[in-house]
């Protein structure tokens, strides 16, 4: 939703702290108990009893959407379903989201079917067509919303599975523990969080791979009785996994882990037991993982509520075995180690863990969770289909959206009413539709149960927001046209070249601010021409007069967060790719140093430009030093490769810390960001000495109010003062 | 006219090699002629950054006891600054000469205003270490005031005074204020960066951001008698004077 992304932006922006997660957990509770039975009744398997059902449900289904009522009785009725729905929603379960689906679904096909039968009184008008026209907009984003619905619904999680009481016949393990550019404290500290898993420790064996033969980590594995791996050494590319899993250990599973993520105490005990669940399941890993392409958008909205953040890896050791073909050392391959793993019927499954509140201890316990990757299994066809279908339904919906925004200026500006019937009948028929729909959605999308109330509490801020937002953006647009002085300095900054200029993109939101711009011009005319009217003529405030104004003041706030937020969006998008290059200087050991230019930051494996060729040799230590503005970083790093005017470092581990600082100072726009930003001084949202004047009357104002008798002391006038304070 | 002071409470932390390249790294950013050194220091060791060997016999201390003009001590040089030394001059006359700087207060003031050299001038004052008449002057008449420190124990410990010089001076203080350079940083060396970082926290937006790194090449510039923008100009220390060249002028015009 745009404000709460608005107001995320702009907390970020000026320093504010982030809104706190209230996380309400979801209760299990009788209902569940008298729910779940359903699936597992003895009746289903007696023959008939299934089809006779989906009969009974066909037929209650068209009952329900086909009837007819007026504006009381449909209130009560949409009103009672709303009340069920928000009562529901309390309760967590797969079977509980299927319901408030279905619910949503009905409420979305009566209010359709009602707008067929009732609200398009056809003729051969424009306004007919018209009518047609919206009613199209309104079935196409109801099945686009079903689609996204449907598709949120079926990454069914899997729950953990049990594994035998008896805790010596659980399968023996091997950790790999990737000590690439870690230091000995930092691997230390792996293996004493490594120690209070809850898995016997003779089931555990641990392998220290290590690509610089470290006499110090070979001494530490020892201590620790782990084998130490020298993996091999290749300094070309920046690699994470550069040996093969399949060679070394015997464990029956494979779990490989970087140092410094650090593993819950229950990962296995709640992991393992999906693979004797599942024969076919060869490797179960975090999202985002670099043996596994990206998921999809709506699954990764999945794990966006999870705890999850560090990246963990298992295997099957049978799977390893059998697929020596898989070829680890290469680079291009790793991304597709899960699609071969499937070439040979292998299953793959990403896995998360929740936090949830254990209402037994008082605390909170991890709750994970397996989603099926959707292109590990050809049964996931149509499902993969479902989600391409959404897509592309999805790529007109900014439009639609817009189209929305003219409804109320037809009316306004040529009397067109796009709803033929009456205000209140229609209220109470789209009003369930948007509801339930709210109430579906927010429950996989949303870690908050009651996202309505947080929406409106922040639509409400928005509004705080939005001025200050807006005359920031007018303000740069109006300083872009070079009449600021300092924001040249960011305008050349920002410069992007023709080819840039080009990019879908750049014309995609141009596009999308100049309708967004028009529309806007649109309603604001619309807006002042009605309340004029409204104040010459007497409107009944019932009437749809009223409603138009009220909708399109609406349109025009969000069309301002809207125009506002897409600048941002834009600003932060340049911004990333300025700030790749970045000035900086080498220094070598004999001392010298050379000017040159970044072209990966914040990349590990730094790509630094000279002005003229260079000879480095690989593997010599230098220092680099990185500028933005009048700040500067200077980072340990090593060379890597060197070509032409082009030379390779790695930065070392112990610098990397206030590297990725310095990276997340540029990109995360966090309370420092302002500093960091080129030209920074555009985004002040007022001038300096009108936001000093403002200051100073409002504390004038708090004085007058506070301290009235100071003012008022001339006049002698006590018993007034008196009366101020009270 | 703008006058930049560089001062320290201390010697040997290079205001006179900061004062130079400082000097070409603002010429650089402005039109030839635009930019003077003047050298308040007996040392007389300013010119050496520029090449001057010659004509140095009668620098600023000899035309002020004579009573001539300053512009007369001007010392021309392969780099478009407008260098005036202090000049080889005789004990006498050095004493005469802070005699006339103890009488008259703002006497450089009014010699620079003298010298013709332009409205859109930057000026920039070389002095010796320590409180002396050479430091009063330079308060008496700079619109910026730049205090050289090192990152090390000894700079730190010279910053109460200069500051207490600087708040019980009867003097004017400078309109743009007064801020700290940090000169010859050491990223790859512990105490300096802790040094530096104490600095920070103890001065907060005093010192100026630009730091200038410790490099052979700016003693290596001096001995081919360059500034280090001429000797190196790919180097770190270039970059850095830049830097500090774009910083200068941005205060300046604020």
């Amino acid at each position: 939703m745009i404000p709460r992304l608005l107001l995320s932006l702009w907390r970020e922006r000026w320093g504010k702290p982030p809104a706190s997660a209230s996380t309400v957990p979801y209760v299990y509770g009788k209902l569940n108990q008298g729910i779940d039975w359903i699936p597992h009744a003895a009746a289903w398997s007696v023959p008939g009893v299934a089809p006779l059902a989906i009969l009974v449900g066909i037929c209650c289904l068209f009952l329900v959407v086909g009837l007819q009522l007026k504006f009381d009785r449909q209130f009560e009725f949409g009103l009672f379903f709303v009340a069920i729905a928000i009562f529901l929603r309390r309760y967590r379960g797969t079977l509980i989201t299927l319901i408030l689906f279905m619910m949503s679904a009905v409420a979305s096909l009566r209010y359709i079917y009602w707008r067929f039968e009732a609200s398009l009184a056809p003729d051969f008008s424009l306004s007919f067509a018209l009518r047609m026209l919206f009613f199209g907009i309104e079935l196409y984003l109801t099945i686009t919303a079903a689609l996204g619905l449907l598709i949120l619904i079926f990454p069914i999680r899997h729950k953990s599975q049990k594994l035998p009481d008896d805790p010596l016949s659980w399968p023996t393990i091997d950790i790999f523990l990737i000590c690439n550019d870690k230091n000995i404290q930092d691997i230390k500290n792996s293996l004493i969080d490594g120690a209070e898993i809850n898995w016997p420790r003779r089931r555990i064996e641990y392998y220290l791979m290590d690509d610089q033969q470290r006499q110090e980590i070979k001494q530490l594995a020892e201590s620790f009785k782990a084998t130490y791996i020298e993996s091999k050494n290749d300094s070309s590319n920046n690699l994470l996994l550069n040996f093969s899993p399949a060679s070394i250990g015997k464990g029956e599973f494979a779990v490989i882990i970087k140092v410094g993520d650090k593993p819950s105490k229950e990962l296995f005990k709640e992991t393992i037991g999906w693979f004797n669940q599942d024969a076919s399941l060869g490797m179960l890993l975090t999202p985002k993982h670099f043996l596994a392409p990206e998921p999809p958008i709506e699954i990764n909205e999945i794990f966006s509520l999870s705890n999850q953040t560090n990246s963990c890896v298992i295997f099957r050791r049978t799977v390893l075995d059998n697929l020596d073909e898989v070829d680890f050392l290469s680079t291009s391959l790793h991304k597709h180690v899960a699609l071969r793993l499937q070439s040979f019927g292998y299953r793959c499954s990403y896995f998360g863990a929740q936090s949830l509140a254990d209402t037994d201890n008082q605390g909170l316990v991890l709750n994970y969770f397996r989603v099926e990757h959707p292109f590990s299994a050809k049964s996931l066809g149509w499902r993969r289909l479902l989600i391409t279908s959404h897509r592309v339904f999805s790529f007109y919906r900014p439009a639609s959206q817009l189209f929305f925004a003219l409804v109320p200026l037809a009316y306004l500006l040529g009397r067109v009413q796009l709803i033929d019937t009456t205000l209140g009948i229609w209220l109470a028929y789209v009003t369930p539709h948007l509801l339930h729909f709210f109430i579906t959605s927010s429950r996989f999308r949303d870690s908050k149960r009651f996202t309505i109330i947080f929406d409106a509490r922040e639509f409400i801020l928005a509004w705080y927001m939005l001025i200050p937002t807006f005359f920031s953006f007018l303000k740069t647009s109006a300083a872009q046209l070079g009449k600021t002085k300092y924001v040249s300095v960011l305008k050349n900054k920002n410069k992007q070249p023709i080819a840039k200029r080009r990019d879908r993109r750049f014309w995609t939101n141009r596009v999308k601010i100049t309708m967004c711009i028009v529309v806007f011009l649109l309603s604001l005319i619309s807006l002042v021409d009605g309340l004029i009217k409204i104040m010459i003529y007497q409107i009944p405030s019932t009437s749809f007069y009223i409603f138009c104004i009220l909708w399109t003041t609406y349109n025009v706030i969000s069309l301002v967060a809207m125009v506002a937020l897409m600048q941002e969006a834009k600003k932060i998008h340049s911004q990333i790719q300025n700030c790749a290059r970045l000035q900086a200087n080498l220094r070598l050991p004999s001392g010298q140093t050379i000017q040159c230019e970044t072209q990966n930051f914040p990349n590990i494996s730094l790509k630094l430009s000279f002005a003229v060729p260079i000879s480095i040799n690989p593997g010599v230590s230098a220092i680099v030093y990185l500028f933005m503005n009048h700040n500067e970083l200077s980072c340990n790093a090593i060379v890597m490769q060197n070509f032409d005017n082009t030379v390779v470092v790695k930065i070392c581990s112990e610098s990397q810390l206030d590297y990725e600082s310095l990276a997340a100072k540029i990109f995360v726009r966090g309370a420092d960001w302002p500093k960091w930003l080129p030209g920074y001084k555009a985004d002040k949202p007022l001038p300096e000495w009108l936001s000093r004047r403002l200051m100073s009357a409002v504390i004038y104002l708090l004085d007058l109010a506070t301290n009235s008798g100071k003012y008022f002391q001339w006049a002698k006038l006590s018993s007034f003062v008196n009366l101020w304070r009270k | 006219m703008s006058i930049i002071g560089v001062v320290s409470m201390k010697g040997g932390v290079g205001k006179t090699s900061v004062t130079a390249n400082l000097a070409l790294a603002i010429a650089s950013k402005l039109r030839p002629g635009q930019v003077s050194v003047v050298d308040l220091d007996p040392q007389n060791a300013l010119h050496w950054h520029f090449g001057s060997e010659h004509s140095t016999s009668m620098g600023i201390c000899g035309q002020s006891v004579k009573g001539r003009d300053w512009h007369h001590a001007a010392v021309s040089n392969a780099f478009g600054i407008n260098c005036l030394p202090y000049g080889d001059c005789s004990e006498a006359e050095r004493k005469a000469f802070e005699d006339l700087l103890s009488n008259r207060p703002n006497w450089v003031g009014d010699c620079l205003k003298n010298s013709r050299t332009g409205e859109r001038t930057i000026t920039l004052i070389d002095s010796p270490p320590g409180p002396s008449v050479y430091l009063r002057q330079i308060f008496a008449c700079a619109d910026l005031i730049l205090v050289i420190l090192i990152s090390d124990a000894a700079s730190y410990a010279t910053i109460p005074s200069m500051e207490s010089w600087i708040n019980n001076s009867s003097v004017e203080r400078p309109p743009l204020g007064s801020f700290y350079v940090l000169n010859q940083v050491e990223s790859s060396d512990r105490l300096s960066k802790d040094v530096v970082e104490l600095l920070h926290q103890k001065l907060g937006e005093k010192i100026v951001p630009v730091h200038i790194h410790h490099t052979e090449a700016v003693g290596d510039a001096l001995a081919f008698q360059q500034p280090v923008l001429a000797y190196d100009p790919q180097g770190l220390s270039s970059h850095d004077f830049t830097r500090l060249a774009t910083w200068t002028v941005d205060t300046l015009h604020q």
